[in-house]
């Protein structure tokens, strides 16, 4: 048989011959199992359409002024900033206090166990069930970004109209091939990378790319959005872009914002024209938590972006519950000093921390969350009283290394 | 969760859906576990399906990142530097055994089915959609977010691979067939 057996014709013809085939399982049978989905069961059900929108139009009230006020005034002097963020603080925690005691009971009862966790290093992670375990670090450390990688970071919008901070790795050779720069911005791997990457089979919304359009001049990104841009439709609505945008375009040093006719955008939620959106790089003086998609995945992230005015307080606020949304990362019984010391910021247990005592995973997340939280102040964490000396990867007699990003995940392109 | 909801979704689209993912992972039981997915996913964002896409598109374009996500996952991943997953130029090569219903089937399709795992994953993923699901390429075009000369591209390459494997298995049967 020659090549000539086979014309196009021909190949299309069998393609459309090929069988039909069908599911042999009842309806029931389909509908059983979902019901016997704790991520689809009456309670998670309940959570997704009643409480979290509610949580997150509160959360998103109290957050967007904060978020707002706290970006408009990042153009002050850094004192007065330092001030402002302050109070906004102490108005953010009895906020979210009033907002714990509405409906704290439901945060654990509701969130389930992970069956479908986006991050490949959760999956992995998921099988350790004790602290002797190995476990594999979710952060980005700079010892593992080689020479033939780029790093590519991204705020996802979560379920909770929040922005969740990830970050990739890209081949330098991709790279190369698809933008023709060897070391591109944040905005040409931005534009690059950004509308093939697939949020969804993560478990987030499709929101990337942005509406509009963007344009640099120097340090400056002009975001240029259409007049039905829908980024301010609501507090929830802006909180997402503003944060996002501040994970996204860390090389950048302020965000404009305009009009299609060249004008200074209003955004409905600010009433007034929009002032800069200070970037100050990836120190965002704020402190991480634990984030559970409602798909049941596990991301480490700051609380809808709130800023510290110092390091030693956002590590001791950690301890908090903070809101329904996001959970300490620092099992109860742990507590801790903070003290600082020349260029070091130590963290000093106060009981011998003995990691064997926790699950892997819990102390992993501890573990990184103040590390996470450290290098969003731009500072270098030593932790002492910790019972080992070494533990996956991490060196407790030397100060721990500053993490390049938070949630690394496996670049996947639709 | 709105029962109600499912049960128009499964008598709607049901048997296409899981005929797509079987098609795609050749496994009955992978099959059903993806189509468990695929409804997950579906009845959580129900309330936010927006009408942009048809239901039909939408529920596809589920199906089509579920599929995606299961090779992702089974696919050997290294740390890093190759630690990404391009279902577009990587093969989705399900290395299962055919369903039942699929081996009996005669030797040409078998080795239709078999080149077609040696296709690229965007070339796969439109043949599937294309003559096996029946899909217009405008369907296609927006389940895969793609432009429609993308898919049409696409599926010409798509048909040319397979007529070059096909012709590729049967030469090697001539000459096997001489051979003796």
């Amino acid at each position: 048989m020659s090549n000539n057996k086979w014309s196009e014709q021909e190949i299309e013809q069998l393609l459309g011959q090929v069988p039909k085939v069908q599911d042999t399982r009842s309806k029931d049978e389909v509908l059983k199992r979902l019901h016997e989905d704790s991520r689809l069961n009456g309670i998670q059900t309940k959570k997704r359409k009643s409480w979290v929108p509610a949580a997150v139009a509160i959360a998103s009230v109290l957050t967007l002024s904060l978020l707002t006020a706290t970006m408009l005034n990042q153009s002050n002097d850094e004192s007065a900033q330092m001030a402002d963020s302050a109070a906004e603080e102490s108005v953010s925690i009895t906020g979210n206090e009033a907002l714990e005691e509405q409906s704290m009971t439901m945060m654990e009862s509701e969130l389930t166990a992970d069956t479908a966790p986006a991050s490949k290093k959760s999956e992995e992670t998921y099988t350790a069930l004790d602290s002797s375990a190995e476990v594999h670090n979710t952060a980005l450390y700079p010892n593992e970004i080689s020479d033939d990688v780029t790093v590519f970071k991204l705020g996802l919008a979560g379920d909770a109209a929040n922005s969740v901070p990830v970050t990739f790795l890209i081949p330098k050779s991709m790279i190369k091939s698809e933008i023709g720069e060897e070391t591109p911005s944040s905005l040409e791997l931005y534009e690059s990378y950004a509308s093939r990457i697939d949020e969804e089979a993560f478990g987030f919304f499709e929101y990337h790319p942005y509406k509009g359009t963007f344009s640099a001049e120097g340090a400056t990104l002009r975001h240029t959005l259409p007049n039905n841009h829908g980024y301010d439709m609501a507090s929830g609505t802006i909180t997402v872009y503003f944060q996002t945008l501040l994970d996204t375009f860390q090389d950048f040093s302020q965000i404009e914002f305009l009009n299609e006719d060249g004008t200074t955008m209003e955004f409905d939620q600010q009433g007034e024209p929009s002032k800069p959106l200070e970037v100050n790089g990836a120190i965002q003086h704020n402190n991480y938590f634990l984030y559970k998609q409602s798909d049941g995945s596990e991301y480490l992230a700051p609380n809808f972006g709130q800023t510290y005015p110092s390091l030693s307080e956002a590590l001791l606020q950690m301890k908090r519950k903070s809101n329904d949304i996001y959970t300490s990362l620092i099992p109860r019984e742990v507590n801790y000093e903070v003290e600082k010391e020349g260029q070091l910021t130590k963290i000093i247990f106060t009981e011998p921390l003995d990691l064997e005592q926790f699950d892997a995973i819990v102390a992993m997340h501890m573990i990184e969350g103040m590390l996470l939280t450290g290098a969003s102040f731009g500072e270098t964490l030593q932790m002492e009283n910790v019972v080992q000396k070494e533990w996956n990867g991490f060196d407790f007699t030397q100060p721990l290394p500053v993490p390049v990003g938070a949630n690394e995940l496996t670049l996947l392109l639709k | 969760m709105n029962d109600s909801v499912f049960h128009r979704l499964y008598d709607q689209y049901h048997q296409d859906v899981f005929q797509f993912l079987l098609y795609m992972v050749k496994n009955r039981q992978t099959a059903e576990d993806l189509m468990h997915e695929v409804y997950v996913r579906v009845l959580k964002a129900f309330s936010k399906f927006e009408g942009k896409s048809s239901e039909k598109t939408w529920l596809f374009s589920i199906a089509k990142n579920v599929a995606i996500d299961h090779f992702r996952k089974s696919s050997v991943r290294k740390r890093h530097a190759f630690d990404f997953f391009d279902w577009e130029k990587q093969e989705l090569r399900s290395t299962e055994a055919l369903p039942e219903e699929l081996a009996e089937m005669n030797d040409e399709m078998k080795q239709l089915l078999i080149a077609l795992d040696e296709c690229t994953g965007d070339q796969k993923m439109v043949i599937v959609m294309r003559y096996f699901q029946d899909l217009s390429i405008s369907e296609t075009a927006k389940i895969l977010s793609w432009t429609e000369g993308k898919v049409k591209t696409t599926q010409h390459r798509a048909i040319q691979k397979l007529r070059d494997r096909l012709a590729g298995h049967s030469d090697r049967r001539q000459v096997h067939d001489e051979q003796q």
